[in-house]
């Protein structure tokens, strides 16, 4: 085999530099400070995550404190304590802020986690960064499933176990649509996104026919809950949306770095030893399960799963190792925020969840994606 | 290790690509697959790496049929480097190379030895200065790099690369062809690349693979007997003359009207 210093046509700075590729690694300072720099900027990512974290506990508390009845943000956290202890001092308040209050906060803070994972699990499996549930026709499908059996059983949330199996089983048509549409030969992002609008709107427009037989009551309540409210959730409601919302963030978790190489391309994605079909179902049909759960409880909030990855992508990175738990807790945090803006804007009316969110969501995203240096997708 | 490939047939639905090809790899060095477009080159080495199933014959890795290997165990054998990586969402270099050690971690949690591995090939292939920008912000040559870097972070024992120096300058298409061939003869490892410069095929493979329409192989062996003025004619079907470079053909191609006046 000829030796690449006996090739007479080659150049000699050429070889040198080749040499130069294959110098030891040790003896490398310039390597070296890299990786100081690589593990230093984990740092940062770190901390994003703990400011997000502080932050929800401090527009949680400010949220409480919105209302007819005001209560100081100290009052709000000792009230919280003094329930929690068994040392209730006020019942007034502890009404109020722990049983009127509270699950509101709390179902937004879930919601807010379970709906931003479940954006950006999708954009990586999809290789779409248009892709959340509601543009792919989940929530619509959830919601669709979640009001047949609403009108079906006869009153809003008499059976949480229908409701939530309803909205699973009728998310899972376009998650079973998008797999299929995945394997077609000539698919392409964009003719995913385009069949998500279209069973969409094909969903909205029986959900919209199945209220002409809804009672007035019924009827308003389907009417807010398609704009997406957090003051229908009551406790007995957030153990099932808790369970499946952490299953779901902990398991798209411990995939994220699967995730990181399935967003390189199926074929990469093989060649790392990753089957990308199976894997790009199974994440599939996870997504369609904590959307549908958050969904039936919450109705359709649009724009925490597109937006709430790409805001968090611009301060940590594409890396799913962190996107994933920087998502849920900055979801969380734009959700309530969003919730607080509502309670607050026309005050004592309140503009619900939902439309905050596409008031805000839209200019912030808009302005983040155009006035950024860096860019967020490749594609 | 000896990587064996039986009566090999492939078909896009009714169309067959490849038709009954047999080779064997069975020592280090560097093989290049060479043809025109459309023979179906690229399908070849997917089929080397298990990601398109043959629709008949057997690829076999050291007497095992590459179908009953595992995802993850074949790709601790076998990396294939894309001609196009479509990373959608941009990540650091660093992190991209280190992806290429998934199929050796345990929860994908970096081991000490897996970072020594990333930094030897980003230093192997020339971007341990780009280890920490966004991989969006590179050239289509620093790309092109990264994604080898990447198949080289699997440490296999194939590497497979669909035309490693397509988007790369004159002195890089060099620089990355002897380093895969210095890495051939110095790790052990078999690197089998696509190739359309048939100049970088005759001076740095050990081994070369011609294909020719129907999707068969025309001929294979040292790139002095595979190369010829009558095998580029019959192939191609260009003229060309050889000469000799350094103990190695070198190929000047002719344009179609003296090929013409020439027959």
């Amino acid at each position: 085999m000829q030796d690449i210093h006996d090739d007479p046509l080659l150049s000699r700075s050429v070889v040198e530099s080749v040499d130069e590729w294959d110098a030891p690694v040790d003896s490398d300072s310039a390597l070296k400070t890299t990786l100081a720099y690589y593990l230093h900027s984990r740092w940062w990512k770190y901390v994003f995550i703990v400011i997000c974290f502080i932050a929800i506990v401090f527009v949680a508390g400010y949220t409480i404190t919105v209302g007819s009845m005001k209560i100081t943000i100290m009052e709000t956290y000792e009230t919280i304590w003094n329930h929690i202890c068994g040392n209730i001092v006020n019942d007034g308040y502890d009404f109020i802020v722990w049983e009127l209050r509270l699950p509101r906060v709390l179902a937004g803070i879930i919601a807010g986690a379970g709906l931003a994972v479940c954006g950006a699990v999708m954009q990586n499996t999809m290789k779409n960064p248009l892709a959340d549930p509601y543009t792919t026709g989940v929530s619509s499908g959830a919601s669709l499933g979640a009001t047949i059996a609403m009108t079906a059983t006869g009153a809003l949330f008499a059976s949480t176990d229908t409701v939530v199996i309803g909205a699973f089983a009728f998310s899972l048509i376009p998650v079973g649509m998008m797999v299929l549409i995945s394997k077609m030969k000539d698919s392409s992002p964009t003719t995913m996104i385009m069949a998500g609008i279209g069973v969409m709107y094909i969903f909205n427009a029986i959900t919209t026919v199945l209220m002409i037989w809804a009672d007035p009551q019924q009827m308003q309540a389907i009417y807010r809950w398609q704009v997406g409210t957090l003051e229908i959730v009551k406790w007995e409601n957030l153990p099932i949306m808790f369970a499946v919302t952490l299953a779901g963030v902990l398991i798209s978790l411990f995939i994220s770095g699967r995730l990181n190489v399935l967003a390189t391309g199926d074929e990469s994605a093989k060649a790392m030893g990753i089957n990308a079909g199976r894997m790009r179902v199974w994440c599939l049909i996870l997504v369609g399960l904590v959307s549908a759960v958050i969904v039936s409880f919450t109705g359709l909030i649009g724009f925490v799963g597109l937006v709430a990855p790409h805001i968090t992508r611009l301060f940590i990175g594409s890396d799913n190792r962190f996107l994933i738990p920087a998502c849920a807790v900055f979801g969380s945090m734009l959700l309530i925020v969003a919730d607080a803006i509502g309670k607050v804007i026309l005050y004592p009316n309140v503009v619900q969840v939902g439309v905050v969110m596409s008031f805000v969501g839209g200019p912030i995203f808009l302005l983040l994606l155009l006035g950024s240096r860096k860019k967020m997708w490749s594609a | 290790m000896r990587l064996s490939v039986e009566n090999l047939e492939y078909s896009y639905g009714s169309a067959k690509v490849l038709c009954g090809i047999n080779f064997r790899v069975d020592r280090p060095g560097l093989t290049c697959i060479i043809g025109p477009n459309g023979v179906g080159k690229s399908t070849l080495v997917k089929c080397l790496d298990g990601i398109y199933k043959p629709s008949a014959g057997r690829i076999t890795i050291g007497g095992r049929d590459i179908s009953g290997i595992r995802p993850r165990e074949l790709a601790r054998l076998v990396a294939f480097v894309p001609v196009v990586s479509g990373d959608m969402f941009s990540m650091t270099v660093f992190d991209t190379v280190m992806m290429g050690r998934r199929p050796h971690q345990k929860l994908g949690n970096a081991s000490p030895l897996d970072r020594e591995i990333v930094r030897r090939t980003l230093n192997m292939m020339g971007i341990r200065d780009l280890a920490m920008r966004g991989s969006d912000e590179l050239s289509a040559g620093q790309h092109q790099r990264m994604v080898i870097a990447r198949g080289l972070a699997q440490t296999p024992r194939f590497l497979l690369l669909d035309e490693p120096t397509a988007n790369l300058d004159a002195r890089h298409q060099i620089q990355v062809a002897m380093t895969l061939k210095d890495l051939a003869s110095r790790s052990g490892m078999s690197v089998i690349m696509i190739s359309h410069d048939l100049n970088i095929a005759a001076r740095f493979a050990d081994t070369i693979i011609m294909m020719a329409p129907p999707g068969v192989v025309y001929a294979s062996g040292p790139p002095e007997e595979v190369i010829t003025e009558s095998s580029i004619r019959d192939v191609y079907g260009v003229g060309c003359s050889i000469v000799d470079a350094g103990g190695r053909p070198h190929v000047i191609l002719l344009d179609p009207l003296r090929f013409r006046e020439t027959r």
